[in-house]
């Protein structure tokens, strides 16, 4: 398991024990938060499960696709710590990750 | 008994003419045996997998269970025929649906772009003009025809092509060849399916020299020149990426837009609620795919030793995931057997989820939102006008008539 933290929307923090081998929108979703709608289902192809990754180890996320970047693009919200969290699958590095889910896209 | 002779069930194209005992079945195996080691006679043996947190949970640990080398149910004399007509290849193409992790990602990302869906969101002058075409078109075969036959396989056929780059004189080859493809009848020739795929690569064969030649704005142009990690992308990938846009963009869609429309023939106070609250159209559209669910599985194949809900799967078993069941899973869906558009929310698996999830979803949500908000713009009434049919297969089945009977505002 890997220990995460989540800042819902309204600001609420969550402390969650993810499995290894998940991507981090589905360990949300199993966490019962329906704050990531990820629409695709997980395939990078809709920027709803947009997350501002607040804290990380060193070199533990796997690097930006060239589609994980244009579908942040295509977002209003997007930041410089701006993630697709269906692109992040868990490994025992990931251990402190936390992250912020970021607001609804206008779309 | 009703749950008699399971494996030969699950197996039999034409179990899938029958939705709704269909459905019958995949409920007493989520209640009774969710995780099914199932082994028809003709056929290598599976897991069958029908609870919608089971089938999420394959599809979420991509590394684990992988697309490749089984894609398919085929029986075992299909498979050697197959293997004995092309070296050992037990498939009859190489597209990103038998590929994994990085490979996967890189020949997907060759066109994922044009399928994301803030792009597609841009599509909808394009999609809805060509939903108003169609809608004409049903509204000059009538006061009766045959839905199924006349509209719903010819308006997802046009848009696909177009976007691929096959001009429209040449759809009904297409969609011959689509057929041959996907058909599982009792007489079907062994050989046909890979016929059917040389007729394909044939035509595309063409289409692409001619895309190198001189590039467009279209699919076919973005593969025929495509390079992963600097290399062209290999001529028999090529034609199957080619193969796979051409058959998995409309079928599926058709059948979805006639099934969604069977449905609201028969639960008239759902259609007559969908006419009075358009705004209900996306809710309505996502119900629709739920409803029908035309692909019914695809297979996985454990990369180590694991677990599904318990069971212990060897490395190299063979892992079957059901589509159309975890739509009506109880433990997800209230009342899963209603007809409910504005059932919210609706997590069917039904386009499948994970890095594998349908590349085409949005469109395919889009084509069927404009079609039915241009249908309820023009038609007054619309009913059901005989007995419906459904086209045996195991895999992508849906209807193959559809008899309606209508009236113009």
């Amino acid at each position: 398991m890997v220990t995460i933290t989540l800042t819902l929307r309204d600001g609420t923090c969550r402390t969650i024990d993810a499995a290894e081998g998940y991507s981090l929108m589905e360990a949300i979703r199993a966490a019962g938060i329906d704050e990531v709608e990820a629409a695709c289902g997980g395939s990078c192809s809709c920027a709803t499960c947009h997350v501002y990754v607040d804290a990380a180890a060193p070199g533990s996320l796997p690097p930006l696709s060239d589609d994980e970047d244009a579908l942040l693009d295509f977002t209003d919200t997007r930041q410089e710590n701006s993630r697709l969290s269906c692109q992040i699958t868990l490994r025992p590095e990931h251990a402190g990750l936390a992250v912020t889910i970021a607001p609804p896209d206008a779309g | 008994m009703p749950f008699e002779n399971i494996d030969a069930r699950i197996a039999d194209p034409a179990t899938y003419q029958d939705p709704a005992a269909c459905q019958a079945l995949f409920a007493h195996l989520r209640a009774t045996d969710p995780v099914r080691w199932t082994a028809p006679q003709g056929y290598r043996p599976f897991w069958l997998v029908t609870r919608h947190a089971d089938v999420r949970d394959v599809e979420s640990r991509p590394d684990i269970f992988l697309n490749g080398p089984r894609i398919v149910l085929r029986p075992i004399a299909v498979e050697e025929a197959l293997a004995a007509q092309q070296a050992g290849r037990k498939d009859l193409i190489r597209s990103m649906n038998a590929m994994d992790g990085d490979e996967h990602r890189k020949v997907r990302g060759l066109t994922s772009r044009q399928f994301m869906l803030p792009p597609v969101r841009q599509m909808a002058p394009k999609i809805d003009a060509i939903a108003r075409e169609f809608v004409q078109r049903l509204i000059d075969k009538g006061p009766e025809t045959d839905f199924f036959q006349e509209v719903a396989v010819w308006y997802p056929l046009r848009v696909v092509m177009l976007l691929l780059g096959v001009p429209a004189a040449d759809e009904a080859l297409m969609l011959k060849l689509t057929r041959e493809i996907f058909e599982q009848r009792p007489d079907t020739d062994k050989a046909q399916q890979g016929q059917a795929r040389l007729g394909f690569f044939d035509y595309f064969g063409a289409l692409l020299a001619d895309r190198r030649q001189t590039p467009r704005d279209d699919l076919a142009s973005a593969i025929a020149n495509a390079t992963i990690d600097g290399q062209p992308l290999p001529e028999f990938e090529s034609l199957s990426y080619c193969l796979t846009v051409a058959t998995a963009g409309h079928d599926t869609t058709s059948a979805t837009i006639s099934g969604g429309l069977l449905a609201l023939m028969t639960h008239p106070e759902q259609m007559q609620r969908l006419r009075d609250n358009p705004a209900l159209i996306d809710s309505a559209v996502d119900e629709m795919i739920r409803w029908v669910a035309p692909v019914k599985h695809f297979f996985r194949t454990a990369a180590v030793d694991t677990q599904i809900a318990g069971t212990t799967i060897k490395a190299g078993d063979s892992v079957m995931i059901s589509f159309p069941s975890p739509g009506f899973d109880e433990a997800v869906f209230d009342a899963p057997t209603e007809f409910r558009i504005d059932r919210t929310p609706n997590p069917h698996l039904a386009l499948g989820s994970g890095p594998h999830a349908c590349l085409g979803q949005h469109l395919a949500r889009l084509e069927i939102k404009q079609f039915f908000l241009a249908l309820f713009d023009r038609i007054d009434t619309i009913a059901l006008n005989g007995t419906p049919t459904y086209s045996p297969s195991n895999f992508i089945s849906g209807l193959s008539s559809l008899p309606v009977r209508f009236t113009v505002k």
